[in-house]
């Protein structure tokens, strides 16, 4: 399309002749659609084109001491950059620390040179260990420590080089706070003219209205969560052979305490025995009623009892989450069962360490005799207690 | 007829006298000028590989060498000299360089192909802005003519810097009108506050936050830019009365049992930088990064110099209902810096 005002521009050739050719003929339209492309395609490649002269590379590094408080021993982490790739020419690296004011601020250095021995374990992220810098002998003289390679090394141009000296007996931040303490940090070439050299700065603190360090304390409180899951368990209509009659309930212990949590069991009727009050008889081991001979308790798994075709009443643990430990006296089964204290508690199960959600299956357990008068009262009132031992 | 014989005599001599004064061009022990001549007067030129004579003389206006806006005057021979730079225009990073120097040169209305040549002190700048023995001519254009940073300088050093300019030959100017910086001394200052942070009731089965933050503070002119530390003693909060550990991780605390940490939550500075918080501190919420005995990078000034750069983290931590319950929890955080220079 052109447009009524567009030009038409003819490009020709003359030859020696004086004849002349018709190289291309172009609108003005076109022309300026030519030259605005031309414009962004040179506007694209021109960086590329025209590159920016390189500027050459620059030697960088920094020590990073571990403390920065005043009157403080500390380590540190030498690390340096070279701008320049040494070619087992490297034959020292010379750190030296700001004296400050020689007196007050800066640093001292322990002059035993043997202290200062490299290493290049747990180096910054992306560094290198400094070659040859763990076998170098360490000098120091002034504020300058000289590590001396045993033999020369290599060093490659932008390559991050580090080292770690300790913090025993080396190096010391003097009573009074101070910022911009000075230093080097000074790679020696066989070739002097090849030394680089990068300044650097250290920095204390008064450790009183400024730090280095953060205590951080916090308390954890005592927790301690206990209870049973029903606070019924009805045998039913109990049998005078074969199984006794159970009924479960279930003891449930969370606390952090240190030492963990312990249950205890104490019931209400003496003997161990299930009573009918409006009988005036009981259940219980030995089947003669209130004499149950046998059925007090006692300590040890001598107060565990077959109820199997055979009377008594009393109550098995067996553990459950959290692996709590059942007392000897109740660690019976589905046909044993251990004698209820009545005159005191009597610990059942226990656990050594903090827990959560730990459970113990209390499964009360009761066989009549043949003589036992027949009720439907038979009852009997048992109390679990437990505390966390912190 | 005698007479005649004296002319004769006085004319052979005269030619003799002329041949040899006039004959005998100017020579050195290597060059002779083999011939000249008189012509119309103007302006002559001439190139070889190796030289370049450029001579006027007579006072025949039109043959004056020129530009489009100048040219010399008639008569007398001028010198063809590039204008003087000036001074050039320094940048030194408000005054915290310490190693460099920015530079922007003042072409003084010189044309665009003129070279430049920039001195500083007694030495002179080379092509990758390193300071050498002998100068260095370039455009403006190679040189940077938004400006170009020297490298290498010295610390606490003043220098004085000014330019020479030439286009073609025999017309080099003198060094201009300088401009002087003195360089700074490398700077570092960094600190924490506060020392001690109560973190209180750790109520198991909750992330529980420190009232208090900790700030780090941070000031370098270190070309690189200054990197802030973070390790600790005890690798979590360790309770000596239970021998226990609630230990540091780098998670998300409202997904696990129990866990501690710390998270970056700000960062500010008054010029430079900017400061910024580092993975894995920089997560959100509960998000806390691990705390141990490797020094770990918390905040650093993005490679750049910083002035009063702040960083602030908070200290989180999760007991569980197993934790165990003692109130000596506790652990050092140690913070430290350093700058790269």
């Amino acid at each position: 399309m052109t447009h009524a005002l567009d030009k038409t521009y003819q490009f020709l050739f003359t030859s020696s002749m004086g004849k002349k050719f018709l190289l291309f003929r172009i609108s003005s339209q076109r022309l300026r659609s030519f030259a605005v492309a031309l414009i962004l395609v040179f506007g694209t490649f021109e960086p590329f084109l025209f590159a920016a002269p390189a500027q050459a590379v620059t030697v960088t590094g920094y020590v990073r001491l571990d403390r920065i408080k005043v009157s403080t021993a500390t380590g540190g982490t030498v690390c340096m950059t070279p701008s320049l790739t040494h070619t087992t020419s490297n034959d020292t690296v010379k750190v030296t620390f700001s004296n400050g004011d020689t007196s007050t601020y800066g640093y001292t250095l322990n002059t035993t040179g043997a202290n200062w021995t490299a290493t290049t374990s747990n180096l910054p992220t992306g560094a290198s260990a400094w070659p040859g810098i763990t076998a170098a002998t360490p000098t120091v003289s002034g504020q300058t420590v000289t590590y001396t390679m045993a033999a020369s090394q290599t060093l490659t141009a932008a390559t991050q080089y580090c080292f770690n000296f300790p913090s025993a007996s080396t190096l010391n931040s003097r009573a009074t706070a101070h910022t911009d303490l000075a230093g080097t940090i000074v790679a020696t070439d066989t070739t002097p003219a090849n030394n680089e050299t990068v300044n650097w700065a250290g920095t204390t603190v008064d450790g009183t209205t400024q730090f280095d360090s953060v205590s951080v304390t916090a308390t954890v409180p005592s927790t301690f969560t206990f209870y049973l899951s029903a606070g019924t368990a009805a045998l039913g209509t109990l049998t005078t052979t074969g199984s006794p009659n159970t009924a479960a309930v279930t003891l449930n212990a969370s606390t952090n305490a240190l030492n963990g949590w312990l249950a205890w069991i104490k019931n209400t009727n003496a003997n161990s025995a299930l009573v009918s009050a409006s009988t005036s008889d009981g259940i219980c081991v030995g089947g003669n009623y209130s004499t149950c001979t046998g059925a007090a308790y006692t300590t040890g798994a001598g107060n565990v009892h077959s109820l199997s075709s055979s009377p008594g009443y009393g109550v098995s643990a067996a553990a459950g989450s959290g692996t709590p430990t059942i007392a000897t006296e109740y660690a019976g089964s589905a046909t044993t069962f251990g004698s209820l204290d009545s005159t005191k508690y009597e610990q059942i199960a226990s656990k050594n360490a903090p827990a959560s959600g730990s459970t113990v299956t209390l499964t009360f357990g009761a066989e009549a005799s043949a003589t036992n008068k027949a009720a439907t009262d038979y009852a009997d009132t048992v109390y679990v207690t437990g505390a966390g031992q912190f | 007829m005698r007479m005649s014989f004296v002319y004769l005599f006085i004319g052979l001599f005269a030619y003799l006298f002329i041949t040899k004064a006039f004959a005998a061009f100017p020579a050195s022990g290597s060059y002779k000028l083999q011939d000249y001549g008189f012509g119309s007067g103007g302006t002559a030129t001439s190139s070889s590989t190796h030289y370049t004579t450029n001579a006027t003389a007579g006072e025949v206006e039109f043959g004056r060498p020129g530009i489009g806006n100048y040219q010399l005057g008639g008569g007398l021979t001028y010198e063809n000299m590039s204008n003087v730079p000036g001074a050039p225009t320094l940048s030194t990073g408000g005054g915290t360089f310490y190693n460099k120097l920015g530079v922007t040169l003042n072409t003084s209305n010189n044309p665009t192909d003129t070279q430049l040549a920039v001195k500083i002190n007694t030495q002179y700048v080379q092509a990758d802005d390193t300071l050498g023995a002998n100068p260095v001519w370039q455009t403006n254009t190679l040189w940077g003519a938004g400006g170009f940073t020297v490298i290498g300088l010295t610390p606490g050093t003043s220098y004085t810097v000014s330019v020479a300019a030439r286009q073609g030959s025999f017309t080099q100017s003198p060094f201009g009108p300088s401009a002087s910086y003195t360089t700074a001394n490398p700077q570092f200052a960094f600190y924490v506050t506060p020392s001690s942070v109560t973190i209180g009731q750790l109520t198991p089965a909750t992330v529980v936050t420190a009232p208090t933050t900790v700030t780090v503070n941070m000031s370098t002119n270190g070309t690189g830019g200054g990197i802030v530390y973070v390790y600790d003693t005890n690798s979590g909060l360790l309770s000596s009365a239970a021998s226990y550990t609630i230990s540091a991780v780098s998670n998300d605390l409202t997904s696990l049992a129990e866990g501690y940490g710390i998270r970056g939550t700000s960062t500010t500075q008054s010029s430079g930088g900017p400061m910024e918080i580092v993975s894995p501190y920089n997560g959100a919420g509960a998000n806390v990064g691990l705390v141990d005995s490797t020094k770990r990078p918390l905040f650093d000034s993005t490679a750049q110099p910083v002035t009063s750069g702040q960083g602030v983290f908070e200290i989180k931590a999760k007991a569980s209902v197993t934790t165990k319950a003692a109130t000596d929890y506790a652990d050092t955080l140690t913070i430290i810096a350093s700058a790269t220079f």
